[in-house]
């Protein structure tokens, strides 16, 4: 059960304004959804060797990896990448 | 030109059209312009009509005229859904908080799309940053299911299908992150398919679940979805997920061209193009029994909240099948009555952190308060809905100091063993078939007063998105109202010419 404490902490958390109307439906709400998920209790996935995806047509998938560049220059800024604002400053 | 009668079209046909003079690019979209002005104002599916099109439509008419060899999809006209950017234009993810943000620059399959002669005719309406199933959290009003319009299209991407089955546009691009393509295109009798996880670029889609979104097609048939897929995938520098086939490099700009439509050659690395046997591209029986291909049914996962009359209507689809010449396998899918608990942990946890960044600070609506704080409080209490907020909210909790292990974890935890699930299921079945979704499309209002009730709709769907396999929903039938069914075929990752051929097959039965 969500407490009206928890619902205040979350709505910080989250920067949000909540309207006092809408305080109970929707700690009502979260407490359904958080019931309906905490089935996820019941799952059992004990440690099993994984399988690997099977061999398809255009994909050798194995592990996702991090895609990183090395450290180094920056990319130099591009025209594509640049669009025209507004002049807010007059001086 | 006469006026000239271009329903039915198919992207080959449309393209038979342009290329021997039968048609101009022009024609079609008045055509489509004007079937949109008289159709959606009843519908809602198009939040906002380009009439630059016209321009656009003008341009390759001259092209083709001077003797330019006609692209891909030269003049084909299609409906953009609402979170994907188009420079220039208003993106406002059928939220209030977007409603004047316009896009700075174009998404990857935007460009891709143009660089094939593509014309885009308008954005279509959607659930709020694409949360629901209904396209009834849109701020700017629900679509309606072009087959019933006391129903709704499904959603979130509603307004891109009923665009497709009401014949507003050729073909359409939606968002799925857990069946916001299939759904939809199930509840309006359309085709609608969802890639391989990392297999389109997601640069320029507004997002929900960075580790669930795709972007993919709708078309009245499959060959056209497969079409438009060809042009968009492919790995992009700009999206660090997308996929790179080991060995071949990136590239921005996806490399079909017209020959390669016509003979429906499929882009194969940079180098080289390489054709596929003919056999493979046409319905072939004696290859599918040769070939011994196997559908896995998993039938435990399908005994919750299926409604009798799309039980009815999936042993049907099955009996079509086996006469096609699949061997219909039953498969044993346990985790997968978790998958709907699992991703209503992950993407509420992965929404409250990409929507952190709409404060109104660089754009979007901005409601002042008395501090910076109360900026933020103010300007995102008014500017999301009820779903964003309560998904927000949600998202908040599950990632919480005391509750990350319990909620969060245990849901990553579960994705993965799913995904392992998969992985085994298919050394046994090639594909796996169920409904796309456990009942037709319900009536406008009936689901909005209970989440739950709402998010059930996802059951068969979600997960594919959290094994990041491609899936794909084709028109199964009608009930004695003419609501339609749909039926879902998910194949392995990278498998999507296997997802094609078999929803093609289906088809042509």
């Amino acid at each position: 059960m969500i407490s009206q404490d928890e619902l205040t902490q979350l709505a910080a958390l989250a920067r949000l304004a909540l309207d006092e109307s809408e305080r109970a439906t929707l700690a009502h709400d979260l407490d359904l959804i958080l019931d309906y998920v905490d089935q996820l209790k019941q799952a059992d996935f004990s440690q099993k060797v994984r399988p690997f995806p099977p061999k398809v047509l255009r994909l050798n998938l194995k592990e996702s990896e991090n895609v990183l560049r090395e450290d180094g220059e920056p990319h130099p800024p591009v025209a594509s990448r640049q669009f025209k604002v507004k002049a807010v400053f007059n001086n | 030109m006469s006026a000239q009668n271009f329903s039915q079209l198919t992207i080959a046909r449309w393209l038979e059209l342009l290329t021997s003079g039968q048609a101009r690019a022009a024609d079609l979209i008045e055509y489509y312009l004007a079937r949109i002005a008289r159709l959606n104002p009843e519908l809602n599916a198009y939040l906002e009509v380009f009439e630059s099109a016209r321009v656009e439509a003008k341009a390759i008419d001259e092209r083709l005229a001077r003797g330019a060899a006609p692209r891909a999809l030269e003049g084909v006209p299609l409906a953009i859904k609402d979170n994907i950017l188009i420079r220039g234009r208003v993106a406002s993810a059928g939220s209030k908080m977007l409603e004047n943000y316009v896009a700075t620059y174009d998404a990857t399959v935007i460009e891709r799309l143009r660089v094939a002669g593509a014309i885009f005719l308008g954005r279509t309406n959607m659930d709020e940053f694409a949360m629901g199933s209904s396209t009834e959290n849109s701020a700017f009003g629900p679509t309606k299911n072009p087959l019933d319009a006391t129903r709704v299209a499904g959603g979130s991407s509603g307004g891109s299908a009923a665009a497709v089955a009401a014949d507003l546009a050729l073909v359409a691009l939606g968002s799925d992150t857990g069946g916001s393509v299939r759904q939809p295109a199930a509840f309006c009798g359309v085709v609608g398919m969802k890639p391989t996880y990392g297999a389109v670029s997601r640069y320029g889609l507004i997002a929900l679940a960075s580790s669930l979104d795709q972007i993919g097609p709708l078309a009245r048939s499959g060959e056209d979805a497969e079409i438009i897929f060809e042009v968009i995938q492919g790995c992009d520098e700009n999206d660090a997920t997308s996929l790179n086939v080991k060995g071949y490099p990136c590239h921005l700009m996806s490399r079909v061209t017209l020959d390669m439509v016509r003979e429906k050659v499929r882009p194969w690395g940079s180098q080289k193009v390489k054709p596929l046997k003919p056999e493979v591209l046409r319905f072939n029986l004696e290859r599918i029994k040769e070939k011994k291909m196997k559908l896995g049914i998993p039938r435990d996962f399908l005994k919750t909240g299926l409604e009798p009359v799309v039980a009815e209507n999936f042993a049907q689809s099955l009996e079509r099948l086996r006469v096609a010449g699949y061997e219909l396998v039953d498969v044993e899918l346990p985790m997968a009555k978790y998958a709907l608990a699992a991703y209503y942990v992950i993407m509420p946890a992965e929404a409250s952190s990409n929507l952190a960044r709409y404060d109104g600070v660089r754009y979007g609506q901005f409601v002042s308060g008395r501090d910076l704080i109360e900026d933020y409080h103010r300007t995102r209490g008014e500017g999301f809905g009820r779903e964003t907020r309560r998904r927000v909210m949600l998202g908040t909790y599950v990632l919480s100091a005391g509750y990350y292990d319990a909620y969060y974890s245990r849901a990553l935890a579960v994705k993965q063993a799913i995904t392992d699930e998969f992985n085994q299921v298919f050394k046994q079945v090639s594909a796996i078939v169920t409904p796309t979704t456990p009942t037709t499309a319900f009536k406008l209002g009936e689901r909005t007063e209970d989440p739950l009730q709402m998010y059930l709709a996802d059951l068969f769907t979600v997960p594919a998105n959290l094994a990041g396999l491609p899936a794909i929903s084709v028109p199964s039938g009608q009930d004695a109202a003419s609501v339609p069914f749909g039926l879902q075929i998910t194949a392995p990752a990278g498998a999507e010419a296997m997802l094609f051929e078999i929803s093609q097959n289906y088809a042509h039965l």
